[in-house]
């Protein structure tokens, strides 16, 4: 049972290396919130700071209503997972979970009953007598979440803790992390580079880039109503294609006219009050309609190459000076350099206004 | 054309300058030696007889030998004890993120860089009766009233030449460890720290196990070293006073080359030898200088 507050939480590290800007989240009591971004946005330094492994420059960390910032680690109660996994290599399995207990000084036999129950909670039970050398990488995953939960923690801190497994062990353990969350119905803060992990686990997704937060949503509206390009660029994959564009008002209509001088429109006047000129376009894959044969008010280009994927296929198509990539038909075939013609879902369209890169909302025909 | 590069001798091939020049520079003196120990050798009377192993039995009854043996021995364990500890507290406050930790790294390798011989003239100065800083140190500090003889002195003389030795090697001990440390991945710390690990359990659950490797081979190579201990009491005290100084190596020495009595020097040389291997590979035998714990 844990809500977790950061209140105006900034960072700087030595004299002036500013890390963490001004940061403010609430994290709900039960929640799987996730802190995503690019590698070196500070993301690991707001767990630290969350742990108390970090002090805060400034600003208050509270946990269930109370102000954390000068309790030592030892004392918030909370559990952390490394991306390392962090395993004590001369402790076996057992002792690697028992080691917080026992430095709680839990009685003997409540600690063998609490690592048994974890270890079967978590399918290492014949793996106790094993030191970490003698595991594999998924093995070795699952005793240091067994070390986090056995304790029984307000709080699960957890460091890119799939980024050190193959592809493959890394989209089963998501699934078992999931499931492990609804199991134990504890507050989780959890980070990674990995966007596709950020949206499949979380209740809601903070998307962190030079220390700020750009974003902090539901994944379905980060995904859909991004609030800046940055976010734009950093959900999905692949990621959205972005074109610099010019917004046109004749008589009732309005349009973006692209660098190569084609335009699409937008809609009227009453639609699409907009005082910014210079934009971005911004539409994902899949939202671009691609046909191999010529069609009235599409778009035409030059097929770059066609990856095929077995269950989409992506086009890499050419199109004045710009390149742009859409999702088509699994069945999909042609040859590079043949002529290609496109559009797009008007409902599916961001545009950012070029200064600041912000979302600019509109509604549509 | 002959085939110079034959895949099943190559090996051999490409070993054999290694073992020439081991041979050269360490089977054949060892060999050497013993073949020696064998004689009664005497260059002033020229005497050259083959005893066989009687020299081993003159040792046995030698009583300077045991003497030498136990200096040693108390040499060894002293100066080890002290260089382990402060080696290890030193390493573990370098190992700190602390401000100017590359300058005191630096200053700390000093002692280390200089050779013995000079370092040992030093505090050969530094113990100085009449003159020495250190009776002048304790004199000024009213810890002393009248002049103490360092090295004159039955009580102090081995205990001075320890402390000029645990001065010289413990920046060796301190570069041992400190690398040790840094080995140690710092998660493990952090996750200890959040699993709410103090000071000292973090010390006595991570720290030590994880250094033992890198201590049992520190310990191993300082104690090797120091059972052949030879130029710093060479210089301080000569072996004296009253071969209360007296080790192995210079009991050794002092036959072979004083008293050119080679036959009886080489058996010196064949025991340190043997003690030495025997130390050594029970050593690693007990401890297993395996790094399994990493």
């Amino acid at each position: 049972m844990c809500e977790v507050i950061l209140k105006n939480v900034t960072k700087i590290f030595g004299k002036d290396n500013l890390v963490i800007d001004d940061v403010n989240l609430e994290i709900k009591d039960k929640e799987f919130f996730t802190i995503v971004g690019p590698s070196g946005c500070g993301k690991s330094t707001i767990l630290n700071m969350i742990a108390g492994l970090e002090e805060v420059s400034s600003g208050a960390i509270i946990f269930d209503l109370k102000t954390v910032n000068d309790l030592p680690p030892a004392r918030r109660d909370v559990a952390m997972v490394f991306q390392s996994y962090a395993l004590y290599p001369h402790k076996n399995v057992f002792e690697n979970i028992a080691f917080p207990l026992k430095i709680r000084k839990f009685p003997k036999a409540e600690v063998k009953e609490r690592v048994k129950k974890t270890a079967s909670v978590l399918g290492i039970q014949h793996l106790l007598s094993r030191k970490p050398k003698e595991l594999s990488g998924g093995q070795r995953q699952r005793v240091a979440l067994g070390r986090a939960i056995v304790r029984k923690p307000r709080v699960f801190l957890l460091d890119e803790p799939l980024s050190n497994l193959d592809a493959k062990l890394r989209v089963y353990m998501r699934a078992e992390l999931k499931k492990l969350h609804k199991e134990i119905q504890t507050t989780m803060i959890y980070v990674t580079h990995d966007q596709a992990e950020a949206m499949t686990l979380s209740d809601r997704v903070a998307i962190l880039f030079e220390g700020r937060i750009q974003q902090c949503d539901s994944p379905q509206m980060v995904y859909n109503f991004p609030a800046n390009k940055v976010v734009a660029e950093f959900i999905g994959s692949p990621s959205m294609n972005f074109f610099e564009g010019e917004l046109i008002r004749e008589d009732d209509k309005t349009s973006v006219r692209f660098t190569g001088q084609d335009s699409f429109f937008m809609g009227g006047e009453k639609e699409l009050e907009l005082k910014e000129k210079e934009v971005f376009f911004g539409v994902r894959p899949e939202d671009v309609i691609i046909s191999l044969e010529k069609k009235q008010g599409w778009f035409s280009g030059k097929i770059f190459a066609v990856e095929p994927l077995g269950n989409a296929t992506y086009v890499d198509i050419e199109w004045n000076m710009e390149r742009l990539k859409a999702e088509a038909e699994p069945e999909f075939h042609a040859e590079p350099d043949s002529p290609i013609y496109f559009t797009f879902k008007k409902e599916k369209i961001h545009l950012f206004d070029k200064r600041e890169g912000k979302r600019l909302n509109f509604t549509s025909l | 054309m002959t085939k110079l590069f034959d895949h099943a001798k190559a090996p051999y091939l490409l070993i054999l300058p290694s073992i020439l020049v081991i041979t050269a520079v360490a089977f054949y003196p060892i060999l050497k030696a013993a073949y020696l120990s064998l004689f009664e050798i005497n260059l002033k009377f020229n005497v050259n007889n083959f005893i066989g192993i009687a020299n081993y039995f003159q040792l046995l009854q030698d009583n300077s030998f045991f003497n030498a043996l136990l200096n040693t021995l108390y040499f060894v364990g002293v100066s080890l004890f002290f260089e382990l500890i402060l080696g290890l507290l030193i390493a573990l406050v370098i190992n700190q993120p602390l401000k100017g930790k590359g300058l005191v790294k630096a200053v700390i390798l000093i002692p280390w860089a200089i050779p013995t011989v000079v370092s040992a003239k030093m505090w050969k100065w530094i113990f100085n009766y009449d003159y020495g800083i250190l009776n002048y140190l304790l004199k000024f500090l009213h810890l002393i009233s009248d002049n103490w003889n360092w090295l004159g002195s039955k009580t102090f003389a081995m205990n001075s030449a320890i402390l000029a030795e645990i001065w010289k090697t413990t920046p060796f001990m301190v570069l041992l460890l400190f690398a040790g440390l840094q080995v140690i991945p710092e998660d493990l710390y952090k996750s200890a720290k959040v699993d709410g690990a103090g000071v000292w359990y973090r010390f006595w659950h991570i720290t030590l196990p994880l250094l033992k490797p890198t201590l049992l081979v520190a310990v191993l190579f300082r104690a090797l070293d120091a059972f052949r201990v030879f130029d710093v009491i060479f210089v301080l005290t000569g072996g004296g006073p009253a071969d209360t100084t007296e080790v192995l190596s210079l009991y050794t020495y002092k036959q072979l080359f004083s008293l050119s009595n080679f036959g009886y020097g080489s058996a010196l040389a064949v025991v340190t030898f043997v003690c030495v291997m025997v130390f050594s590979s029970l050593f690693i035998k007990l401890f297993g200088l395996s790094l399994e714990t990493r």
